[in-house]
């Protein structure tokens, strides 16, 4: 038996998915704060049963379960995967979807139809848990889209500002990247004759070069969009910021991360030949997202559009430190997830505490909040530093290895500007900091209050945990190392 | 006995349902009549599953109708696609029925309401059961009869009456087709069995042979109406009853499409005749033609019926490929597509019993109000996009996949299978337009005050709507069924052997 019931994954994934309609039916009756806290519970479950096996990944390197077959017809059974790669991953998700959860409890007093904003809020988060774990190409595209459809209601039904257009320019571009990715998987499937990511590695040896790269180029747009790289990021800004703020946690946090996932795990792992012809070509890509992301937060007064403009900023380290494509840049790519999902994550749920507390989100009509909103004011800083790459923040250790591993790979000037990006980073988080939590507090805010404890606590842990990815780098590192270095050994052959 | 019992169970519940509607009017219980076709439909699928444990031993059960002398044109050939198809028309036949028993209060004429819907499926499971072009025919006919009159059955305004006319017109003249290529067939085989034809057509292409085959094709793309052949669907769809449009869009188009997989199958096999890519070019045009046009409209229910038209196209693209992928997507397909356009049409009903109007800008935001409806009309809406994990995208995946897959062989076949991915995606705009105006906009000043829909009609649309997440995140067992019935439909020798011997 292995782990807690011997279904663990799976059980992490039907959990929260079979509370979904319970939250449904019975949310009326039970009300706002139960309903958010029984989502809370069935995703915090979701998250231990995710962290049961991780002794088991440290010393056999991956955990495999599988359910039995799904679909006959094309060999194709119910498997979930966790290793190296993939259990950092799911525990960021299902834990940051926990603290949304409890977030969102006090965010959403003033909205409509609670009980369905729950039951959305639950099926995103499967979605997003169920990609990382899937080992299968079509379960892995079904949980990919499972994420689109709740995440689009969140957007559409209790956005703010234009939300069916925002909504709507959201789903069609993540579905047209999604249509993409469809194409290059039954691609894989004609040519290998199997879904399984498992079994792939040694089919796709024999396969001719132009369709590998034809498969590769088809499945990198499918996860670029998700990534939201430059010149396919613009759905972001608008659904990042217009998202209801525990949604954006998730969106800035994990969603977009889901995308370098996908890279590593499909497109590095298995069409390597294809993609060190172009890696270079992604890393100038990569740094113009960076530059473009960070120019353009620079430019932002709406608080949650220049957060939503950062996560394409630093998106663009993630796929920069991807496409160095050595251990030492994988490495930090994948820290760096981590890091940029936590710290992100923290500073949207700060904006989400500063709107909710003033109802204003043009920073340069806030300011003077730090006396007010103290423990905001402190969270805010530490999120800023840490994506900023501030030591002893958890961002340093991860941009630093990004750096490290571009120079290592030959990008020197690349390697430059992205340092010369992170300076523009830090510009902008002050701004934001300054204009926010400093200088003189306008008069009608004279009365605010700092955000109910319900949303103090998921950022408490939250800030907490960017210092200690920081100063106990190696707890991470210790997990996602072995899985970039296991992707680099791919190309140190080829 | 049990071989022709779901088709007798049919007919025998049509003709005694007149008699019922008198006797409870006559006992003054309303709803007899409708509880009777209810039962109908029930005896009849539970005798069609008895018929499917039997098929599924022996593959394929013969029954000479009219006895051995005229076993040429009096046969019932019955194997895994006849009972698959057969099914999934009762199903929703069973579901439109128990959702009409409210939704026809709206209307008077149920004695013949129901008498037309049991014979039009009886006529639709006789197609499917058919082992011979005559038996074929005949039942094609009752079934086009019963369905001209459904449409027509608002009579007292004029666009159903108009829509049936054409409706009528224009499948009288494929049926008409039809029967102009039976007569080549016999005129060269000297029999009308599919089994005998298959013997004797399948191996050579003749010219006269060819000729039979656009006939035949133009006759049932009427029916299954490939674009250019389509232009009585959106007339007539919308025009019914919605439980009709139910049926129509949702399983009526199909026997026309199982008649594709049949004679293309079985009499012009594909390795002499070579008409993937033509079939293949025409069921790319039907689905672009049928999304573009689903774009444009404003009337709810002809969007749905325009979307039907690109769905076909879908559907006619796997058998296209025929390959057991590319059929097996198809004929799954084929559930799916009946599911989900039942679903929505169901749906749809229910909004225009609530509110009186399918216009989609009076319909704005009524799903706020009617929320279970709008909720199943979400994952209607979202299956019929092809967005997983709902079933559309199952039956999708593997259709494509199919086309891919003869693409190593010829080129053309990549083009093709792309031009269906942006379809399918170019499809979600549409889609998500009709979800935006019913769910997310405010309530219009007409759908602020509607009510919910009665508990008959909720059953029917809840069970549909759970089908549709249910095949859509464990499709296997489904899957299995469609790939058995595909199996069957290549499965040339034992369809001929077990007539000739």
């Amino acid at each position: 038996m292995v782990g807690i019931t011997g279904f663990d994954m799976l059980l992490a994934v039907l959990l929260p998915a079979l509370v979904a309609p319970v939250c449904f039916v019975a949310g009326r009756r039970i009300g706002r704060v139960w309903n958010g806290l029984l989502a809370t519970f069935a995703l915090a479950v979701s998250t231990v049963l995710l962290l049961s096996p991780w002794n088991m990944v440290l010393t056999g390197g991956k955990v495999v379960e599988n359910y039995g077959v799904w679909i006959g017809l094309f060999k194709l059974d119910v498997v979930f995967l966790q290793d190296y790669l993939s259990l950092p991953m799911s525990l960021l998700i299902s834990g940051l979807s926990t603290l949304a959860a409890i977030y969102s409890v006090a965010y959403v007093t003033h909205e409509h139809n609670q009980e369905m904003y729950f039951t959305a809020l639950l099926l995103f988060s499967v979605g997003m848990i169920g990609v990382v774990l899937s080992s299968n190409l079509i379960l892995f595209y079904l949980f990919w889209e499972l994420m689109l459809i709740p995440s689009y209601f969140l957007i559409a039904y209790w956005g703010t500002g234009r939300p069916r257009t925002i909504g709507f320019k959201y789903f069609m571009f993540t579905h047209a990247g999604a249509a993409s990715l469809l194409f290059g998987i039954l691609l894989t499937f004609a040519v290998t004759g199997t879904f399984n990511l498992l079994d792939l590695g040694p089919l796709l040896t024999g396969v001719a070069s132009e369709t590998l790269r034809a498969i590769m180029i088809l499945m990198f747009i499918g996860f670029a969009v998700k990534l939201a790289i430059f010149p396919v990021h613009t759905w972001l800004p608008d659904a990042h910021a217009e998202a209801p703020t525990p949604i954006s946690v998730l969106l800035s946090g994990v969603m977009i991360e889901i995308g370098a996932y996908a890279i590593v795990r499909v497109t590095l792992t298995f069409f390597p030949s294809a993609l060190v012809n172009v890696a270079y070509g992604l890393s100038v890509l990569a740094v113009v997202t960076m530059l473009w992301g960070g120019f353009m937060a620079l430019a932002q007064t709406d608080i949650k559009r220049l957060l939503a403009y950062s996560s394409i900023s630093q998106v663009g380290y993630i796929l920069f430190g991807i496409m160095s494509l050595t251990s030492l840049g994988l490495g930090g790519s994948l820290f760096h997830l981590i890091n940029h999902g936590v710290a992100k994550g923290l500073l949207f749920m700060c904006a989400g505490a500063i709107i909710y507390a003033t109802g204003i989100r043009d920073i340069n009509k806030l300011g003077g909040l730090a006396g007010k909103m103290p423990v905001t004011a402190v969270a805010a800083l530490c999120g800023a530093l840490s994506i900023a790459g501030t030591p002893p923040f958890g961002g340093f250790a991860s941009e630093w290895m990004i750096f490290a591993g571009g120079f290592g790979a030959g990008y020197t000037l690349l390697s430059s500007l992205a340092i010369a990006a992170a300076i523009v980073t830090l510009a902008y988080y002050l701004k934001m900091i300054k204009r926010v939590f400093f200088g003189e507090c306008p008069t009608n805010l004279g009365g605010t209050r700092e955000a109910p404890l319900s949303m103090l606590l998921p950022m408490s842990i939250l800030t907490f945990l960017t210092v200690a990815f920081g100063i106990f780098a190696f707890a991470p590192l210790q997990m996602v190392y072995p899985a970039a270095e296991a992707v680099a050994k791919i190309f140190v052959g080829g | 006995m049990i071989l022709t019992l779901p088709l007798d169970l049919l007919i025998l519940f049509a003709i005694t349902t007149p008699i019922v509607y008198l006797i409870g009017l006559k006992a003054n219980v309303k709803k007899l009549v409708d509880a009777w076709a209810v039962a109908g439909f029930l005896l009849s699928a539970a005798a069609l599953y008895l018929l499917y444990l039997r098929v599924s031993v022996e593959k394929i059960v013969v029954h000479y109708w009219a006895g051995l002398q005229l076993r040429g044109v009096a046969t019932l050939e019955i194997d895994s696609l006849s009972i698959f198809m057969a099914g999934i028309f009762t199903f929703i036949g069973l579901l439109t029925a128990v959702y009409s028993t409210r939704y026809m209060d709206h209307y008077t004429g149920h004695g013949e309401y129901y008498t037309l819907l049991l014979l039009m499926v009886a006529g639709m499971v006789g197609v499917t059961f058919a082992g011979d072009f005559f038996t074929f025919f005949l039942f094609w006919e009752v079934m086009c009869i019963t369905s001209y009159v459904l449409v027509a059955f608002r009579k007292e305004s004029w666009e159903p009456v108009e829509a049936g006319f054409k409706y009528l017109v224009m499948s009288s003249a494929g049926s008409g087709t039809i029967l102009f290529g039976m007569s080549i067939l016999y005129g060269m085989a000297g029999s009308l069995n599919f089994a005998y034809l298959s013997s004797t057509i399948s191996k050579t292409a003749t010219p006269w042979s060819l000729l039979a085959l656009a006939m035949v094709v133009v006759g049932l793309g009427v029916k299954a109406s490939i674009v250019p052949f389509h232009t009585w669907l959106p007339d007539a769809h919308p025009a019914a009853p919605s439980s009709i449009s139910a049926m129509l869009s949702g399983v009526v188009i199909k026997t026309g499409v199982y008649g594709l997989v049949r004679v293309m199958l079985m009499i012009f096999a594909p390795a002499a005749y070579h008409w993937h890519i033509v079939l293949a070019v025409f069921a790319v045009l039907t689905m672009t033609v049928g999304n573009v046009m689903a774009l444009l409209q404003s009337d709810l229910k002809r969007l749905l019926a325009f979307s039907s038209i690109s769905h076909i196209g879908y559907i006619i693209f796997g058998l296209s490929a025929a390959t057991l992928y590319g059929l097996t997507g198809g004929l799954f397909h084929i559930i799916n597509h009946a599911v989900m356009k039942a679903l929505l049409f169901l749906c749809s009903g229910a909004f225009l019993f609530a509110v009186g109007s399918r216009n989609l800008s009076d319909l704005a935001g009524i799903g706020r109000r009617m929320k279970v409806t709008g909720l199943a009309f979400i994952v209607g809406s979202l299956a019929l996009a092809g967005v997983p994990p709902l079933n559309g995208f199952q039956s999708e995946f593997m259709i494509i996949l199919s086309g891919i897959q003869r693409g190593a062989a010829d080129s053309v076949w990549y083009w093709l299978s792309a031009i269906m991915v942006l379809n399918v995606l170019f499809s979600v705009g549409y889609y998500l337009r009709i979800i935006q105006t019913i769910i997310l906009r405010e309530p219009t000043a007409l759908t602020s005050t509607s009510k919910e829909a009665p508990a008959p009609m909720l059953f029917s649309i809840v069970i549909l709507a759970i089908l549709c997440i249910v095949i859509g995140v464990y499709p296997g067992p489904f899957v299995d069924l469609a790939n058995q019935a595909a199996q069957a439909a290549f499965n040339l020798d034992g369809y001929v052997k077990a007539i000739l011997g």
